[in-house]
């Protein structure tokens, strides 16, 4: 464990420095630090704080009466549970790298930080809100950026109309140094999203987005309970081609409407990180685990994310069990290698990490897998199996390190020579040889 | 197992926070800048002589051997092909875009031998010669891009999306050298023939400026018979800028 924890350490030390250029070519990935897709395991994981008292805003507790009356039915909600979690974002402007990229972003962080969200530079998705089913959620939002911003909460259905978030439909938009409190119930159980809804073609695809995760006590017990959101990247608006986001100033930006039209998106992102070969999306499981992955889509294009040498138990689509899914995996699930998933739509899947090795969950519209139209990138992530010993000596398996995955715990796949070929220096192979 | 994670997980947050020093570059109208005028001289004694380099292929079009540019010293000590720059900015002039950066490929040689250039912009990659070139790139022996260029007066462009100092070669010939370093600021240069570099539209105020050099101490050749050198060399001075003055700063050599 020493040597392995050594050489982590030391092979990201010497990651960051400028090497030799006159250093030799390594085997394996250049990982320079690991992505793991966001824990979303319960309420602890997220920044959200249980507080005490009720409902703050009348919105909130006409949320918390509506609860009562559609308490039973078709589509039964649940009631406020008497807990009240509380979270603070301020709306920020950002900047965020993809894959070399940098970009003007508009971005929810937590209260207080100038940079952040899920990664020190960036900020794209915004935190995660996390809830038990029937909590009273109160999201308070500061807007300190030079723009107009809303919330809205996208699936959760015990909500007041005035707190949906649409702009001069539901609500008015919250101003430069303006503030405005959210409290909805937490229901139905499941995957939910909030994102701005001012100008929302716009704020969107600048970045002011994130997931709601609503826990429930009849939720299928797993080992890892993990978040991957998609995006897309169009790097027209990027900081090297001069692109600056437009501001409130800009009469909303009506005149400019970034993206006017479906952008033409080069990069892709799941959890705001294009796979590079120095930062890829991992997976790490151990054998035996059940792991639930609960994709969202926030970007404009349909993707279709294909996990190899795996098998895809469909769970729940928008917060609502898959029939014949009822907590509890079986051979009767809706079954699958891959997740369809188009724009706005939540899907959770679980799968069983019953193989071994190192395998890639990526979109399968290949174009989305690059960065730039340079394979491999983009919407790629890697399910690394690990182990703790091997053979009674030290960690081994998916072992990340500096240079790359561990070549001798997970050797890879050799072609052979054709036998009797031969090739002359620009490596073409003569008629003969393929004979 | 529950331990190991938590461990590798640490270790990433670690890392992480060591990481989070990224900072971004803001381009802002520079009012009253001063100038760093920096002056790379060699201060090693007698010049080092280097053998020229030996041609393995293509004899016809590159000629049997090429001068060695590993050191390059003028008249006065000035040392060209090294590059200037300060190492940490955070806001500044503006980034000029939309001109490219060139790097030509002519009798099998890289021109220029050492060259900068902003992240985000395009490099213009131009073979002049009747032979198959390659243009394989990378930093720290990471890959960065690797094109081939088959025909005469062709040119690809790539933009450079990571930062870094990058090695340039040819696998077709490996005499072929070259280097670049790639920045997020538009604040760095290379040294002329009189090993002077200037940067200048500097915002008043102090800054590390750093001096790079290839290294011209040969150590040994790689399987394809390519010059292995030494640790490319780094100098740092910490300078003053004044506000529409001239800093000098000195690096040697030895």
């Amino acid at each position: 464990m020493k040597k392995f924890l050594f050489f982590l350490i030391a092979a990201f030390a010497v990651a960051g420095l400028i090497a030799s250029p006159a250093m030799a070519f390594k085997p394996g990935l250049p990982v320079k630090e690991i992505r793991f897709l966001i824990d979303v395991s319960d309420t602890s994981k997220g920044i959200g704080k249980y507080v005490e008292g009720g409902a703050k805003t009348e919105s909130g507790k006409w949320a918390i009466e509506q609860a009562k009356k559609i308490s039973k039915g078709v589509d039964p909600m649940p009631v406020w549970n008497g807990k009240t979690i509380e979270y603070h974002l301020d709306a920020i402007e950002n900047t965020q790298d993809i894959a070399g990229v940098e970009f003007p972003t508009w971005t929810f962080v937590p209260k207080g930080m100038t940079k952040g969200g899920q990664y020190p530079s960036g900020g794209v998705p915004g935190p995660s809100i996390i809830a038990n089913e029937g909590d009273l959620v109160r999201i308070n939002l500061r807007n300190l950026s030079k723009n107009n911003h809303t919330i809205h909460i996208h699936g959760p259905t015990l909500i007041k109309y005035d707190h949906d978030g649409t702009m001069n439909v539901a609500q008015v938009p919250i101003k430069i140094d303006q503030e405005f409190t959210y409290e909805f119930v937490a229901g139905p159980s499941g995957t939910h999203i909030y994102h701005c809804h001012v100008n929302a073609n716009e704020h969107m695809d600048m970045g002011l987005y994130g997931a709601i995760i609503i826990h429930s006590k009849n939720d299928e017990k797993v080992d890892q309970d993990l978040l991957a959101i998609l995006d897309e990247w169009d790097s027209l608006f990027s900081k090297e081609e001069g692109f600056k986001p437009t501001t409130a100033a800009d009469k909303q930006s009506a005149s400019v409407g970034h993206p006017r039209r479906l952008a033409g998106y080069n990069l892709f992102t799941i959890n705001g990180n294009a796979w590079t070969d120095e930062y890829p999306n991992v997976v790490a499981v151990t054998p035996g685990q059940k792991i639930r992955t609960r994709f969202i889509n926030f970007g404009n294009w349909t993707h279709n994310i294909h996990l190899h040498g795996h098998t895809l138990h469909w769970i729940a689509w928008d917060g609502r069990n898959v029939y014949p899914y009822n907590n509890k995996i079986s051979d009767k699930d809706m079954r699958s290698d891959s997740v369809a998933i188009s724009p706005g739509e939540r899907k959770d899947y679980i799968f069983e990490a019953n193989q071994d090795g190192r395998w890639v969950w990526h979109c399968h519209l290949v174009p989305h897998a690059t960065n730039d139209g340079v394979y491999h990138g983009g919407l790629l992530q890697a399910v690394v199996y690990l182990h703790p010993k091997k053979d009674g000596k030290g960690p081994y398996g998916g072992v990340l390190d500096g240079s790359g995955i561990d070549l001798d715990a997970y050797p890879l796949g050799m072609p052979t020579k054709i036998p009797g070929t031969a090739s002359n220096d620009d490596g073409i192979i003569t008629a003969s040889a393929v004979k | 197992m529950k331990k190991f994670s938590s461990l590798i997980f640490v270790s990433c947050l670690v890392i992480t926070a060591f990481a989070s020093g990224a900072y971004a570059y803001d381009e802002v109208d520079v009012a009253d800048g001063g100038t760093i005028m920096g002056h790379v001289i060699w201060k090693g004694g007698p010049v080092p002589k280097l053998d020229p380099v030996k041609v393995q292929k293509n004899q016809d079009v590159c000629g049997n051997e090429k001068p060695s540019e590993a050191i390059i010293v003028g008249k006065d000590g000035g040392v060209k092909f090294a590059v200037g720059y300060i190492e940490k900015i955070e806001k500044g002039k503006k980034i000029v875009r939309g001109q490219n950066t060139l790097l030509t490929q002519k009798t099998c040689q890289f021109g220029p031998h050492v060259f900068t250039i902003v992240k985000g912009t395009d490099l213009d990659v131009l073979n002049s010669d009747p032979v198959l070139h390659n243009i394989n790139t990378a930093i720290g022996g990471i890959q960065l891009f690797n094109k081939g260029q088959p025909n005469k007066d062709t040119s690809i462009t790539q933009r450079v999306r990571k930062l870094g100092q990058v090695d340039v070669t040819c696998d077709s010939h490996t005499h072929m050298r070259s280097y670049f370093s790639i920045f997020d600021h538009p604040y760095h240069a290379t040294t002329d023939d009189n090993g002077v570099f200037t940067i200048d539209n500097v915002p008043p105020g102090k800054y590390t400026v750093k001096a790079w050099h290839e290294s011209w101490k040969v150590t040994g050749k790689d399987d394809d018979g390519r010059l292995i050198y030494d640790k490319p060399v780094e100098l740092s001075q910490e300078v003053t800028v004044p506000a529409k003055g001239t800093a000098h700063v000195n690096f040697e050599l030895k």
